[in-house]
């Protein structure tokens, strides 16, 4: 399953890498740069979408408005990135959207699909409103948990706490 | 005396009752703290160092350290859920522990505000029996007097009722009971001349 996994994350890094695949990608498994690179190694509107290796469903998507490999990542392709403008969005079994993560800029790891910050971040659901702002986070898709490390302030609607009808 | 404790025991459940619904008209409750995790498949949002629960005007609740369990209703989550529709999990349990503070707020007569103040290391609430309970030094405290539990004081949200396990002592204002006919009675004592 990893394996399968692994292959899938190279196989779409490989589209995003390739100018020449870039214009016939537009497929849900991977979104690519429009836009000309500025510099060696940085892809413009950077877009991936991860999917679960045994069902195919769409698990997660990463999208920026720039992304580069991460110096320290070595190897045949990088797994690692920084990009700037991020936008994280998680989906459900039914690939609805559930939680949606932005951070100006961020480190993704697009193997283990977890994405980590020092900065500030904002998070919302739209299904139940909840939002969320804070600095410095890390998100581990595995686990499907979101560790908030400073000034976390969430919002939630009072109707999600609401009591059954008092008696009369 | 009896009978002014049933009237003390009716103001503190009257102010409790108060604060959850009062909670459903208002629009948003906000949490803040120093740290966070959110377990999203479970729904669990755990959050410490300095938290603060505020919804605005009707409580505010202070600790160390606060679990809530949310989770997604599945039911919802398989649907096509509008945004803004509040269609997913509703609050499960809530564990506050800590230098646990809650305030409760109620309008009073002339514009005026009523506070109730809990306290105690721990406060759980479930959202199955819909009962708050209050341990390690529990203590209310309303305008009219403080209640002191000494394991736990356990009100439960849907009968509005309150019970205490282990004793407990309530502490009246003596204005109270200024108008009230228990030192009102006449009595067969001589009249002073």
């Amino acid at each position: 399953m990893v394996f399968r996994r692994t292959h899938i994350a190279v196989a779409l890094l490989i589209l995003i890498g390739s100018p020449a695949l870039e214009a016939q990608a537009p497929t849900n498994s991977a979104q690519t740069a429009s836009a000309p690179s500025p510099a060696p190694g940085i892809i413009r509107d950077w877009g991936i979408s991860l999917r679960d290796g045994a069902s195919g469903r769409v698990q997660v998507r990463f999208s920026s408005s720039e992304a580069a490999p991460a110096k320290a990542e070595g190897g045949l392709m990088p797994a690692v990135w920084d990009v700037t403008g991020l936008r994280l969005e998680t989906f459900r079994a039914d690939e609805s959207a559930d939680f949606t993560i932005e951070a100006p800029t961020c480190r993704v790891n697009v193997t283990t699909r977890d994405a980590a910050s020092p900065g500030p971040f904002a998070a919302h659901r739209d299904g139940d409103g909840i939002r969320m702002t804070g600095t410095g986070f890390n998100f581990d898709n595995g686990r499907q948990r979101l560790v908030v490390s400073n000034d976390v302030r969430i919002e939630i609607r009072a109707s999600l706490v609401k009591t059954s009808p008092s008696p009369k | 005396m009896i009978r002014s404790l049933h009237v003390l025991r009716w103001v503190l459940l009257t102010l409790l009752v108060a604060g959850p619904v009062r909670a459903q008209l208002q629009d948003r409750i906000q949490l803040t703290a120093t740290n966070a995790v959110l377990e999203f498949q479970e729904g669990v949002y755990h959050l410490w160092d300095h938290v603060r629960v505020e919804s605005s005007g009707v409580l505010t609740l202070t600790c160390d350290d606060l679990r809530a369990v949310l989770p997604q209703d599945k039911a919802a989550a398989a649907a096509t859920v509008a945004p803004g529709a509040g269609g997913s999990g509703r609050l499960q349990s809530l564990v506050a522990t800590g230098h646990v503070q809650i305030q409760f707020f109620q309008a009073g007569a002339g514009g005026t505000t009523n506070v109730v103040h809990a306290s105690g290391d721990k406060a759980e609430y479930g959202a199955a029996d819909e009962v708050l309970i209050l341990t390690g030094n529990p203590r209310i405290e309303t305008g009219s007097g403080t209640m002191v539990g000494t394991e736990a004081l356990i009100y439960d949200l849907k009968s509005r009722s309150m019970r205490n396990r282990g004793p407990y002592r309530i502490e009246l204002r003596s204005d109270v009971l200024r108008n009230s006919v228990l030192f009102n009675r006449g009595t067969n004592a001589p009249k002073s001349r």
